[in-house]
């Protein structure tokens, strides 16, 4: 009986595993052998699921005649710092609300969740003229400074609910040992935290390599634009006078493939923290 | 020894001040300059503007202004519950296998993940050539094989409609399954042995042990996937720019519509503050109803 | 807790250098690197040149674009024209796909001067960027002004209030009725015919009678409503540029171009999933399906498309007029004109002259709408180049375009458009009659324009 019960819970287990694979990278795949077909392939009925012909051709003209390499890297610096320098200000800000006390300070909280209800499409205008004063448009600086702002919410409450869980005993047996509010900062509470500030990490990454409107309304040279504005390029609705769903599949393919590997490698990473974590409570 | 006990530090300045800095530069001030917008006629053609009520009345006064408030709600609403609902039904899924060890599990988070990292613009191109109806709608092609009949998916509003839900849900349940995965990972196996040997079957234990513990994370999530819905919009501009006959224009679309196709500035600054005033009550709602208590020093 | 701090400030410094510290290398001379690549995606001319100009062009009028003629075109002529003049270097920018966007960044650039010395612009907006624009009379001798089809130099290119020179038309496109000769050896010129005719098609086999455009965006006003509503004689605003298209004999002929839309459905003609008709590639795929359409309303500028997609099937095809009630001839010109900002002298004639060369000088305009089927808007072009006077569809656009009609210049039509294009929507859906249709879109638009 129990082992009747215990093979029906694999097949189900396996059955919707299967189901949901299918469902998620379904779409992906279909992309990924749009990428392939010839242009006239695109529109052959009825549709194939495998491309007739596995033409690389697609991939070359896209290689050597767009700067996909250079905006796949132009995503990859930005986001670096992004991510980087969302971290360096919300990690200190998350250890003041989770171990500070002063006036105000769940209001405070509060308020700062309502910056995350400011999607950057309505502060878009605004910024666009404030950002020509400052001199920072068309630049990655600039591009950088709004991403980091608007990881800000999202993350401090984040690392402020996993700063929370470390307990207050073991900030008190540092200040013993005599260590000031940096270190204990720096040696009790964030390697404790790891699965908070890797989760964030995630976030932020995935958050910044997505961004479209930001960059396509502050840039104006080709050299500095991010992949997913590259992209769009390719767009078949969009591009006048030319079919390129293929040549959009490519890019598409080709803006995955980092993330694709970034998720992939990470995400074990952020298991083995997130399961460790929970055999130390 | 006592002195530090529950008034821990004080004096927070300095940790706080990279982060104030950031978001008074970067995100009050041009918010101030929406809000600021909204009560006035400002226009991309026009370099004078004066101060007037006109583009709140206008918006408050669009015959259609109700119709997008419905598309919104119904947007909204339905993605919460459903990416909550599935969202914690993929996580237990991923909980369930991992603690036993099938290997399949990690093809399944990651490939949910990888939906997510797709730039929304990007998932409504794909989404709309997938669902088209023309030669190339490979769905519904699949489903014409399988014996069903055409479904128009981008035409009719309705069908548009639960469309563009679900394509959302698609994108976007990979948020709450890691959020509420992590939670999981929290809740010490002893509360459920504990549970098992007072004799609670697995519902018993999921509705007593895993959601009361998982509160402060719902709590957030579900903030969190309101606002993130209610601000969708790049998704749902390349998948139906809003249509069919506006079946699918959510506030944000119109937001857009007023600025970048009308050029008015003020109305669309007026759309974006009924927008931000409605995501600040909405998470004020869930505070009230949803959180009861908040951990760490208070 | 300083280590923080001081930490935050380097990386900080270092981002800022990074970025900005990195590409401002000028050099003072005019001299030119051997084996330079003339042409690259980011830079046209000697990387050394003293003088840096921009311009902006959208993404399939670059040289980036993936199609072959459009691109060797487009590659060649710059290329010639950067070694003529070695001591420029030019920056090309590609802007928006999306119309709406790109008009309100340009026009954003535009205000705080941050918008390139050359830019492409829609042929209906230039009015709105006459006072940035700089004069042109300097570069074009009357005669060469005169070149211009008449329409073109009544439209855009001369501002009204100082009369001067202050655009280039760089070509035209306007949708019309493209048709399968074997199956439509007559194509439609009046209304009752083309609902004749099409269910005729359907009778023979066809899938779909008639197609076009259904897909919320510009297209539908300028290609399915308004060419008719034109024809009908009907106006859009007044002369102040006030909406009037709902009220009076105005929108009587808007019910009645909505109803002609409502008869082709409900006739079984055309059918409602045209509103998933969102793209150029859609439409040339429904006309590629065997057996599946024999005529549909597309631009003109789909020609390069078709013949890379029906091939030899472009044989069998023919451009003709949009159906009007009457049948009398009626349609509505868009296209793309060129307008220049920068302020210094020597440096606009440069520009000028640049993209003179490439896209609007007798030899650029026929050399470049060779490359892209585009319709020339010189007549000596027209006159003195086979490709145009000999080719089947060049002849054909032309006759399309007799009488043409442009859209109202003024910034209430985009509102106008967007409440109709909804409009016709609901009346293919059939959630709507026309009237009710025609009288909610106005609802809408005048509580929009006040």
């Amino acid at each position: 009986m129990k082992r009747r019960w215990s093979i029906l819970r694999i097949l189900i287990f396996y059955g919707t595993a299967f189901l949901l694979i299918l469902l998620f990278i379904g779409p992906i795949l279909w992309m990924v052998s749009l990428s392939f077909k010839t242009r006239t392939e695109i529109f052959a009925y009825p549709p194939r699921l495998l491309p007739e012909t596995f033409s690389f051709a697609n991939y070359l003209h896209v290689l050597t005649n767009s700067r996909i390499p250079l905006y796949l890297y132009n995503s990859f610096m930005i986001t670096v710092f992004a991510v980087v320098g969302n971290l360096l200000v919300t990690i200190p800000a998350a250890f003041a609300f989770s171990r500070y006390r002063f006036m105000f300070k769940n209001k405070f909280l509060f308020l700062i969740l309502m910056f995350q209800m400011i999607s950057p499409l309505i502060i878009s205008i605004p910024l666009y003229r404030y950002f020509v004063l400052l001199g920072l448009l068309n630049s990655h600086p600039g591009l950088i400074l709004i991403y980091i702002t608007i990881q800000i919410p999202f993350a401090v409450w984040l690392l402020k609910g996993f700063f929370d869980s470390v307990p207050l005993e073991l900030d008190q047996a540092a200040i013993i040992d005599g260590c000031t509010e940096f270190q204990t900062l720096l040696r009790i509470i964030l390697p404790i935290s790891v699965p908070g500030i890797a989760t964030v990490l995630v976030f932020n990454t995935v958050n910044s390599w997505g961004q479209l409107i930001i960059p396509l309304i502050f840039l104006n040279n080709i050299q500095l634009y991010p992949i997913s504005v590259g992209i769009l390029h390719f767009a078949d609705a969009q591009t006048e006078g030319e079919v390129t769903t293929h040549f959009m599949a490519v890019a598409s393919v080709m803006g995955l493939l980092p993330a694709v590997v970034i998720i992939t490698g990470l995400q074990k990473f952020i298991v083995r923290v997130l399961t460790a974590g929970s055999i130390k409570e | 020894m006592k002195k530090r006990s529950s008034a821990y530090y004080t004096h927070p300045l300095k940790w706080l001040l990279p982060m104030l800095a950031m978001l008074i530069l970067f995100y009050l001030y041009p918010m101030i300059d929406v809000i600021r917008y909204s009560f006035t006629n400002v226009s991309i053609l026009r370099p004078t503007y004066r101060y007037t009520l006109d583009s709140y009345l206008k918006i408050m006064q669009d015959p259609e202004i109700l119709h997008t408030f419905y598309v919104t709600f119904t947007f909204v609403f339905s993605n919460v519950m459903a990416q909550l609902v599935i969202g914690m039904l993929l996580a237990l899924f991923l909980n369930f296998g991992i603690r036993n060890r099938y290997p399949m599990t990690i093809a399944v988070r990651t490939v949910v993940l990888i939906a997510w990292m797709i730039p929304g613009v990007l998932v409504g191109i794909v989404w709309r050539l997938l669902l088209s109806s023309s030669n190339f709608g490979i769905i519904n092609y699949l489903l014409e094989v399988i014996g069903f009949k055409r479904i128009e998916f981008l035409v009719q509003p309705p069908v548009a409609l639960l469309s563009v839900i679900i394509v959302n849900i698609w994108r976007g349940t990979a948020f709450t399954m890691i959020m509420e995965y992590a939670g999981l990972q929290r809740i010490p196996e002893q509360l459920y042995e504990a549970a098992k040997v007072d004799g609670a079957g697995a519902i018993t234990q999921f509705f007593r042990i895993t959601l009361p513990l998982m509160k402060p994370i719902l709590f957030i999530n579900l903030v969190l996937i309101t606002i993130y819905t209610f601000n969708t919009f790049d998704m749902i501009l390349a998948l139906t720019g809003g249509g069919p006959a506006r079946a699918t224009e959510v506030l944000t679309l119109s937001a857009y519509t007023q600025m970048f196709k009308f050029f008015s500035m003020g109305t669309g600054a007026a759309i974006s503050v009924i927008l931000l005033v409605i995501n600040m009550s909405m998470a004020y709602v869930y505070y009230r109803f949803i959180l009861s208590d908040t951990k760490g020093v208070e | 807790m300083k280590k923080g701090f001081i930490l935050c400030a380097v990386l900080l410094g270092v981002i800022v250098s990074f970025t900005w510290g990195g590409g401002k290398k000028e050099e003072p001379k005019v001299t030119v690197p051997p084996n330079i690549e003339w042409v690259t995606a980011d830079r046209i001319g000697n990387p050394n040149a003293p003088i840096t100009l921009t311009f902006a062009v959208e993404f399939s009028y670059s040289h980036q674009i993936q199609t072959p003629s459009r691109r060797q075109y487009l590659t060649r002529r710059m290329e010639e024209w950067a070694k003529q003049h070695p001591e420029v270097k030019l920056i090309p920018q590609i802007l928006p796909t999306n119309q709406a966007e790109r008009l309100a960044k340009q026009l954003e650039q535009a205000a705080s001067g941050t918008i390139a010395d050359g830019v492409q612009i829609d042929g209906q907006w230039i009015p709105l960027f006459y006072r940035w624009l700089q004069p042109l009379d300097a570069f074009f001798t009357k005669e060469e002004v005169e070149d211009w089809l008449e329409w073109c130099r009544k439209e855009a290119m001369i501002d009204p209030s100082d009369g001067k020179l202050k655009s280039i038309w760089m070509l035209t496109a306007f949708v019309g009725l493209w048709h399968n000769k074997q199956a439509v050896p007559n194509p439609p010129r009046t209304w009752e015919d083309t609902i004749r005719i099409g269910k005729e098609l359907k009778a023979k086999g066809y899938a779909n009678g008639l197609l076009t455009w259904g897909g919320k965006d510009e297209q539908i006003t300028f290609g399915s409503v308004f060419p008719m509503f034109f024809g009908l004689g009907g106006d859009l605003v007044d002369k102040e540029g006030k909406p009037i298209y709902g009220i009076g004999a105005n929108r009587e002929k808007l019910i009645e171009v909505f109803a002609f839309w409502d008869r082709l459905v409900k006739e079984g003609v055309v059918p409602q999933r045209v509103i998933d008709l969102k793209s150029n590639g859609d439409l040339v795929a429904e006309a590629a399906k065997p057996n599946n359409v024999a005529m549909f309303l597309g631009g003109s500028w789909l020609l390069s498309l078709l013949k890379d997609n029906l091939k030899g099937e472009l044989d069998n095809w023919n451009f003709g007029h949009t159906p009007q009630k009457t049948g009398a001839p009626m349609q509505i010109p868009g296209g793309h004109n060129l307008g220049f900002f920068q302020k210094d002298p020597k440096k606009l004639a440069l520009i000028v002259d640049f993209m003179k060369y490439v896209y609007v000088g007798k030899d650029g305009m026929a050399g470049w709408c060779e490359a892209g089927g585009y319709i020339p808007v010189r007549k000596s072009v027209f006159r003195d180049f086979p490709v145009f006077s000999q080719d089947r569809f060049m002849k054909a656009f032309q006759e399309v375009i007799t009488v043409g009609r442009t859209r109202p210049n003024v910034p209430a039509y985009s509102v106008i458009s967007e409440h109709v294009q909804e409009a016709w929507q609901n009346v293919i859906l059939g959630r709507q009659t026309p009237a009710e249709a025609v009288d909610a879109a106005f609802r809408r638009t005048q509580t929009q324009i006040r």
